[in-house]
């Protein structure tokens, strides 16, 4: 009885169901589906490479990454995770070693990832995300090495060889990430402006309401057409004010999308400050002029911060938004991260493309993150606020 | 009273807005509009070699110049320069039948009288001048695999039509616009006598040429001939050829810089810096230049930076 014990305490901490799904299903992909593709030039498709191929070519490296993939079988949880992404981080940097020579800009041939490899990102990444609660010193400390080797290889030049990278000059990366920060930023600045007080406006007055659903109306129109449409409007401004200029206010450029995108932003801010006063108890608002509050200090001082947390929502939201519509600025010249979808369709280079997605992708999703940590503090620092009280 | 103070936001989103522009409009009446040549292109491979080419010579010249580059579509780039918002941008002759809707004239058919044609018209409604055009001709065509020129013996689309109408195998990938555009594969069908039915079109609506010319090279779907661009820098990468259109169909798409009359009038010596540059690209060069920015992946100034210098028009 006790042997049996042990031997099932044994079986479950090396052989979990669970834990050996995701072991086996790395393998699968490792071994049926090509890794990489190695193609002659920029856009000739060329023969997929396999694990096996590889492990051929240069056998002391990829053993490495069949090392841990094993290692992969017999851990769980958080040491499990680990060995992941170090899997999977090492199919961005082992092709530098394999092939060297792709990673010279001079040189055409191309080492482009394939459905194995994507895949096996993906599966590091969700196995990352199934974890409900992540508070674990362990976990997190494996995470941040898990980040700061990846950065250092990738600052570092460690994946120069794999297409995608090669797309990314980095001069022109940290430019056209600038670009969509500033373009992001610029609309947040806009749309908070006009978007708040339309909200308080539309949640008590029938013209505010009006005017909310006026502004819905054009998230209707379609990008191009209101970029063509600014264009002539910011156009005709600059002309009857030449001053404006000097001001970087042009038809082409920045402007027109940064405008764009702020008339775009009012509507989830606008309507999630509503929504939040709207939900505001009456009860609160009577007692509080019943303690003598005036109308605007029952404004500032109750709604305000009881209609905060469906703000602050909408706000995440409309940053969220802002910064995947900013990739349409190039369509009018205002460069951003978009750069890269519109050339990579345009040189049908697909590398590009993903770059630019990728790119997309961490910038939106780091964006996300912070502001949520910023809600939760918030939250907090308010529901402290009211126990003291 | 209650109810002024409840608009209070309104009041102050109403207020913001109104005083941001006039704010702006005191604090700088010093200043006056720029002076500077703004540089435009549209967003294509060949619209960025040929800004970048424009906005080099103007910098070697001594110009003080703005990157507009890679802009965005022809619609928006024409708006764009109407509007006065750049100042100097390439495009193309045979564009100017669609500019000023004479597309089923003769005229744009001949280099020449097209490119006199779309001058005069630009010049006398648009105050915009064209400038000598480069002796090249991105106009439609049809690719078709290296393999089948030779197997089959096709050089000019006279013998494409030869080859169809003795039952050869075919199958032609095309935008939406290339198939259903009178200008495009139906003139084409009817000049040199052939037809293709429906089994024998391939339609990638929204396709641009780089998509049909990567279908075609890779035989999705049984594809063995593509829409193409006489200037595309991937044909020889695809191992396509284009076939020649013997019977002079296509309008003629000669890039020129177009520049705005004003511009033009403060600076003469413009049109003379650009001239001999834009006279040396060719077809074959474009394709070339083109290629290296598309099959390389290099950067569209640093080929045209390259290649100006190489002729000795940048030291």
């Amino acid at each position: 009885m006790v042997k049996r014990k042990r031997l099932s305490s044994l079986k479950d901490r090396f052989f979990s169901g669970r834990a050996l799904s995701w072991a086996v299903i790395v393998t699968l992909v490792l071994v049926f589906l090509p890794l990489y593709r190695l193609d002659p030039n920029r856009v000739v498709l060329g023969p997929p490479v396999y694990f096996a191929q590889v492990l051929s070519v240069s056998p002391m490296l990829w053993l490495v990454v069949l090392l841990g993939v094993i290692v992969t079988f017999f851990l769980r949880g958080a040491f499990q995770e680990f060995f992941l992404l170090l899997v999977a981080l090492s199919l961005w940097c082992f092709p530098t070693l394999t092939w060297p020579q792709a990673g010279q800009l001079s040189q055409e041939l191309r080492v482009s990832p394939d459905v194995a490899f994507w895949l096996v990102q993906v599966l590091a990444i969700s196995r990352v995300l199934v974890r409900k609660k992540a508070s674990r010193r362990l976990v997190v400390t494996l995470r941040i090495v898990v980040l700061g080797v990846s950065l250092a290889t990738l600052l570092g030049g460690g994946c120069a060889a794999l297409s995608v990278i090669k797309e990314a000059n980095s001069a022109q990366v940290f430019e056209r990430l600038g670009q969509h920060l500033s373009l992001t930023v610029g609309a947040m600045v806009g749309a908070l402006i006009v978007g708040v007080p339309l909200g308080a406006a539309a949640a008590r007055s029938r013209w505010g309401k009006l005017l909310f659903q006026s502004v819905s109306l054009l998230q209707t129109i379609p990008s191009i057409a209101l970029f063509g449409l600014l264009m002539v409007l910011l156009a005709g401004l600059t002309r009857s004010f030449p001053s404006l200029q000097s001001w970087g206010v042009r038809g082409i450029g920045a402007t027109p999308v940064e405008v764009a995108l702020t008339l775009w932003a009012i509507l989830p801010l606008a309507s999630a400050v509503q929504a939040g006063l709207r939900m505001v108890p009456s009860d609160v608002i009577r007692a509080a002029q019943g303690l003598g509050f005036t109308p605007s200090e029952v404004f500032w001082k109750v709604e305000l911060p009881l209609a905060m947390p469906s703000a602050l929502a909408g706000f995440r939201v409309a940053v969220v938004q802002t910064m995947g519509n900013a990739t349409l600025a190039p369509l009018i010249g205002g460069g951003g991260l978009g750069w890269f979808l519109f050339q990579g369709i345009g040189q049908t280079s697909p590398d590009m493309v993903v770059l630019g997605v990728l790119l997309v992708l961490i910038v939106t999703g780091v964006a996300d993150q912070l502001l949520k940590l910023l809600i939760n503090a918030q939250q907090r620092r308010l529901r402290n606020v009211a126990f003291e009280v | 009273m209650r109810k002024v103070v409840h608009n209070v936001p309104l009041f102050l989103a109403l207020g913001l807005t109104l005083a941001l522009p006039c704010a702006t409009l005191t604090s700088c009446q010093a200043s006056g509009p720029n002076k500077s040549i703004i540089v435009g292109s549209k967003m294509d491979t060949e619209g960025g070699l040929l800004g970048q080419m424009i906005r080099l010579v103007l910098i070697h010249h001594g110009y003080q110049v703005v990157d507009r580059i890679q802009l965005g579509g022809t619609a928006l780039v024409r708006k764009a320069i109407l509007e006065g918002q750049i100042d100097i941008y390439p495009e193309y002759t045979g564009n100017g039948a669609y500019f000023f809707h004479q597309a089923n004239q003769p005229v744009w058919k001949n280099a020449h009288q097209a490119w006199q044609r779309v001058h005069d018209l630009d010049l006398a409604q648009n105050h915009l001048v064209w400038l000598p055009p480069a002796p090249a001709d991105n106009t439609w065509a049809i690719a078709i695999t290296d393999q089948l020129a030779q197997t089959a013996h096709l050089k000019t689309l006279s013998d494409l039509a030869d080859y169809i109408n003795k039952g050869g195998s075919i199958k032609l990938a095309g935008s939406d616009e290339f198939v259903n555009s009178p200008a495009a594969l139906p003139s084409f069908e009817a000049a040199y006598g052939f037809h293709l039915s429906p089994q024998q079109v391939l339609t990638l609506s929204g396709g641009n040429t780089a998509t049909t010319e990567k279908a075609c090279a890779q035989g999705t779907n049984g594809v063995n001939a593509a829409m193409a661009y006489g200037t595309d820098g991937q044909l020889a990468a695809f191992h396509l050829v284009v076939l020649a259109d013997d019977k002079n169909v296509q309008p003629v798409y000669q890039p020129a810089p177009l520049v705005r009359q004003a511009v033009l009038l403060a600076h003469p010596d413009l049109a003379g810096d650009l001239e001999p540059v834009f006279a040396l690209l060719d077809e074959k060069t474009l394709q070339t230049l083109n290629a290296k920015i598309v099959v390389e992946g290099q950067d569209s100034s640093t080929v045209a930076r390259q290649w100006l210098s190489e002729k000795g028009f940048l030291p």
